[in-house]
């Protein structure tokens, strides 16, 4: 029987690894940029299958040696983890120069760099709890359970750290937990144990724990690298950090830099009667720019006439409006001096909420009362949805949607068809977008109208929308209502007496359209910028083509996909199109910096397929003795293969699936992983050890399993956005109560199968026990840049659905085996005696 | 060229610079160290051609208004976490500004009155 020291050990190191992990995340979104911290991780996470690998390979050596390594392995792992940091640190990497074609090559030593810092750290966790599960194979639904419910605690432990120390800081938590496994473990083989050690083992990890601990804490938390925006900003002469604050969402920096001014996109035809726009302050979430910040109350709003949102007051005057989004209180100010009798103003998510009501309370402390507008944390979704209240004006901020990547939510074709409906008649719902870099995002927005529109059932979308633009910016006004005749005639006069340009209105005759602001069309795919001797509006075109059209377009056609998001394929970015891999490639230093994490999907995929291939054939090549000494194992390795890298991609489908779900539902990303990675590890740990129940009847316990997964994922498919919208206006308790409560009958059934399929290997082929965990751990890896392409290419449902059939193909490949009786003096028996 | 005017904001660099062009032979450049955020508003008429050759925020109104009808501005506008660009801004005859986007560069940011706060205004 497995002593409970050991189990102790095991979930202290399962408690280590998946906080190691998640701090890695945190680490990298300030060190890198997020999207290439999974790429870095997802290497390393393949350690925990090496580790399986090696006790496939050599499983009699670590059976008889396991007391050996369950002592050795953690002052490793904290050796490991220690190195690991400093490595971290002290690495040079740019990821602007790997994605220059000239450049990129210095950047290869680097990277290496990171996997060798990182891989031991989870080739040693996953040596240790693999060599765990060898020895633990005869009780294994419970020796899984801890190692779910370690991890689960993991994820608690250093989310609750997250809310009191810097990113950089929070190894402090997790080596003081590798040395209270190297505690146990000693006092273990003092007692009992004539391994070398002892005390003086004890007092060397102390110290190195004291090194650790010195080397985290005196990490500078601005310690920011080159590229990234906040670099230049802390570099400019009398900036001033005015408020930091850290949480699970991100390291918050406020900044005061003369640099900063209120992002209005202004006209060019300043006159003497129009102020420059007020200087702000930049707020920063992991030392990339998120929001203005107010500063002062604006002493001159004459800028707000020169400004390109200001033109739905000048037809629709007196607007009750919601805000989403407020340039950190700015757009309060701006939209009662424009003439907003009342209203709501929405920031989204909590953490800019919070700075930006601290940041009001301070710089305008009445102004929330004189205005009217009153602002609030939370989606438009939980204002609007069900609700009676109408706007005459819902005005969308510049910084909203590069805030969070939970506000992509607010630019759905559901949301849209929502806000349409919010709208008194005649309603304005108005949206600047940044077209200094690409004007696609305009066209894909352009598009979401025209399906909402026609969701609405109106049927000559086009007459519903209005475009105008600076150089930089182009504002898209839609209605409820067809615009009238004299709305366009104002836009058409507004506009010229600003110089701005007119891209789209109701009967645009684009042959007679002077264009004020150059933007000529750009081929992606040439390369080229079509240039002519007259000014043209590559705008026009396309939203001629788009809005000016009577039947549903195609967006097949376009090199970018910009078909309109859904509430099952929320991502606005992510619009390139994986089939134009090579032309994107050879564009990369053009492609815009929130392109390329889709783009590195594919190199963690095919950096996982390889790793994925070793660790499937190792064992089998270099393995063969070891699996021929056991009769059975032949036999089984088909069906240990399909089993468990079914598991190991339906699990991760199914997390990740969840995950994005509910952060719309709970209108959090952050509280949405924390909810569900919590969730899902205590109820399958829970499932995995309510299986031993199954001990006589492994095969009845699958199938439970699975009728619940299956009906589970049924549900989630046809009725979890249905029932997310019609509850998303329910108090934030009672919504965690509910994902908790959806999460939790599936997260039990999930827990059994890698339980009862381990268990049944024990004593049959014991040397497949660690295998089975290397390939449920490589295919995991795998199943998080797949399921990241599938969700933007096909949707979240299909990834559930993926899952739905992974998961029944394992009642087909299930490794049970009937046994041979053997000599009940033989260890196979014996282990045969305690087994499930 | 006619005439020439040129801005430092930096004392020590403007006060070297008022001596270079006399040498060299340009005698029609007149500098001065000062703001350019405001430009030169003491010569009348305006300028055909402004340059500026420090990144701004925004375009700063007094060049803009010192440009003369037919006059052309070049100047690097953005942000510091936005891309910069060059523009070339155009005053028409009816005194109307059309812009033009081309390369994208990297120059410093502009100091001097942009970098001053405004009055806070009385509560």
């Amino acid at each position: 029987m497995i002593s409970r020291r050991t189990l102790a050990s095991l979930f202290l190191v399962s408690l280590f690894g998946l906080s190691f992990e998640t701090f890695l995340s945190r680490f990298f979104a300030i060190a890198l940029f997020s999207d290439y911290s999974y790429w870095v991780i997802s290497l390393a996470l393949l350690g925990y299958s090496f580790g399986g690998v090696l006790l496939t390979l050599a499983r009699d050596h670590f059976h008889r040696n396991h007391e050996l390594y369950l002592y050795l392995i953690p002052p490793l792992l904290l050796a490991a983890a220690i190195v690991a940091f400093a490595l971290l640190r002290g690495n040079p990497f740019n990821p602007l120069q790997l994605q220059n074609a000239v450049l990129w090559k210095s950047q290869i030593g680097n990277i290496f760099l990171y996997y060798a810092g990182l891989f031991p750290v989870f080739f040693l966790t996953g040596t240790y709890i693999g060599l765990v599960f060898l020895i633990g194979s005869r009780e294994m639904p419970k020796v899984y359970a801890v190692d779910l419910l370690g991890a689960a605690c993991g994820a608690a432990v250093i989310l609750a750290a997250m809310f009191l120390l810097h990113p950089y800081h929070l190894p402090a938590v997790m080596l003081p937990i590798l040395f209270v496994v190297i505690a146990l473990n000693t006092g273990a083989s003092l007692k009992s144990l004539s391994l070398p050690g002892g005390i003086g083992a004890l007092a060397g990890s102390a110290a190195l724990l004291g090194f650790g601990l010195y080397l985290v804490l005196s990490t500078s938390t601005f310690s920011v690298p080159d590229f990234k925006k906040l670099h230049s900003v802390l570099g400019i002469k009398g900036s001033q950090v005015i408020d930091s604050r850290v949480s699970p969402g991100g390291s918050w920096l406020t900044m005061d830099d003369y640099t900063e001014f209120d992002d209005v996109s202004m006209t060019n035809n300043y006159g003497s009667d129009i102020a420059s726009p007020p200087r702000t302050l930049g707020l920063y979430r992991d030392a990339q720019r998120v929001s203005s910040l107010m500063r002062d109350l604006p002493s001159d709003y004459s800028y707000l006439k020169g400004s390109l949102a200001f033109f739905p007051y000048t037809i629709r005057p007196h607007p009750r409006v919601l805000l989403l989004g407020t340039n950190g209180g700015m757009k309060i100010a701006e939209s009662a001096r424009s003439g907003a009798a009342s209203g709501i103003a929405l920031e989204q998510p909590g953490d800019v909420y919070r700075v930006a009501r601290d940041r009001l309370l301070k710089a305008a402390p009445g102004l929330q009362a004189s205005s009217g507008i009153r602002l609030r944390g939370g989606s438009a979704f939980s204002i609007l949805q069900g609700a009676s209240e109408r706007f005459d004006l819902i005005e969308i901020s510049s910084d909203f949607l590069s805030q969070d990547a939970n506000n992509a939510w607010s630019f759905t074709t559901e949301a849209v068809e929502t806000y349409l409906r919010s709208l008194s008649k005649g309603g304005i719902l108005s949206i600047p977008v940044d077209i200094s870099e690409f004007n696609v995002y305009t066209l894909k927005l352009a598009n979401t109208f025209v399906a909402a529109l026609r969701g609405q059932g109106i049927n000559d979308p086009g007459r519903h929308v209005l475009a105008y633009r600076t150089a930089w910016t182009c504002q898209l006004l839609v209605s409820n209502e067809p615009f009238s005749a004299s709305d366009i005639q104002a836009l058409v006069a507004w506009c010229s007496d600003r110089s701005f340009d007119t891209p789209w209105y109701p009967g645009i005759d684009p042959g007679s359209i002077s264009v004020w602001n150059d933007l000529p069309p750009v081929s992606f795919e040439q390369g080229e910028v079509q240039v002519s001797d007259t000014a043209q509006d590559a705008l026009m075109i396309d939203l001629v083509k788009i809005l000016g059209s009577d039947r549903p377009l195609t967006t097949a056609g376009r090199f970018f996909n910009l078909t309109p998001s859904t509430m099952d394929r929320p991502d606005f970015f992510s619009i390139s199109r994986l089939t134009r891999i090579r032309t994107l490639l050879a564009r990369l230093q053009v492609l815009p910096e929130r392109e390329i994490g889709y783009l590195l999907n594919l190199v963690v995929l095919g950096q996982a397929l390889v790793l994925a291939a070793l660790v499937l054939l190792l064992p089998l090549g270099a393995g063969r003795k070891a699996i021929r000494r056991e009769p059975g194992a032949r036999f089984m390795l088909p069906k240990v293969f399909f089993y468990f890298a079914a598991l190991g991609f339906g699990f991760f489908f199914i997390e990740l699936a969840l995950m994005k779900k509910l952060s719309f539902f709970l209108e959090s990303s952050t509280l949405a992983f924390a909810t569900v990675l919590a969730g899902v590890l205590v109820f399958s740990g829970l499932g995995s050890w309510r299986a031993e129940r199954f001990r006589d009847n492994r095969g009845r316990g699958l199938v439970g399993g699975l009728v619940v997964i299956a009906a589970s994922l049924i549900f989630f498919i046809f009725g979890l956005d249905p029932l997310m919208r019609a509850g998303i206006g329910l108090p934030l308790p009672v919504r965690m109560l509910i994902a908790v409560l959806l999460m939790a009958p599936i997260s039990l059934a999930l827990g059994r199968p890698f339980a009862l399929g381990t268990s049944s290997l024990a004593g049959v082929s014991d040397s497949l026990i660690p295998w089975a965990w290397a390939i449920n751990g490589a295919f995991s890896v795998l199943a998080t840049p797949l399921a990241n392409i599938l969700s933007v290419t096909t949707g979240w449902n299909i990834v559930f659905a993926l899952a739905l059939v992974l998961y029944l193909t394992t009642a087909l490949s299930f490794p049970e085996r009937k046994r041979a009786p053997i000599s009940s003096t033989t260890p196979r028996a014996r282990a045969e005696s305690g087994a499930l | 060229m006619k005439k020439a005017y040129t801005i430092e904001i930096i004392t020590s660099l403007g006060d070297k610079v008022k001596n270079i062009f006399g040498p060299l032979g340009f005698e029609d450049v007149e500098s001065r160290v000062g703001d350019g955020f405001f430009g030169w508003p003491e010569v009348e008429g305006g300028f055909d051609i402004i340059l500026v050759t420090a990144q701004a925020p925004f375009v700063p109104p007094a060049l803009l208004s010192q440009l003369r009808k037919g006059g052309r501005m070049i100047i690097p506008i953005g942000q510091p976490w936005k891309p910069q660009f060059l523009y070339t801004f155009t005053k028409d005859a009816q005194g109307k500004v059309h812009s033009q986007r081309d390369v994208s560069t990297l120059f410093i940011p502009m100091t001097g009155q942009i970098q001053t706060p405004p009055p806070r205004p009385s509560r």
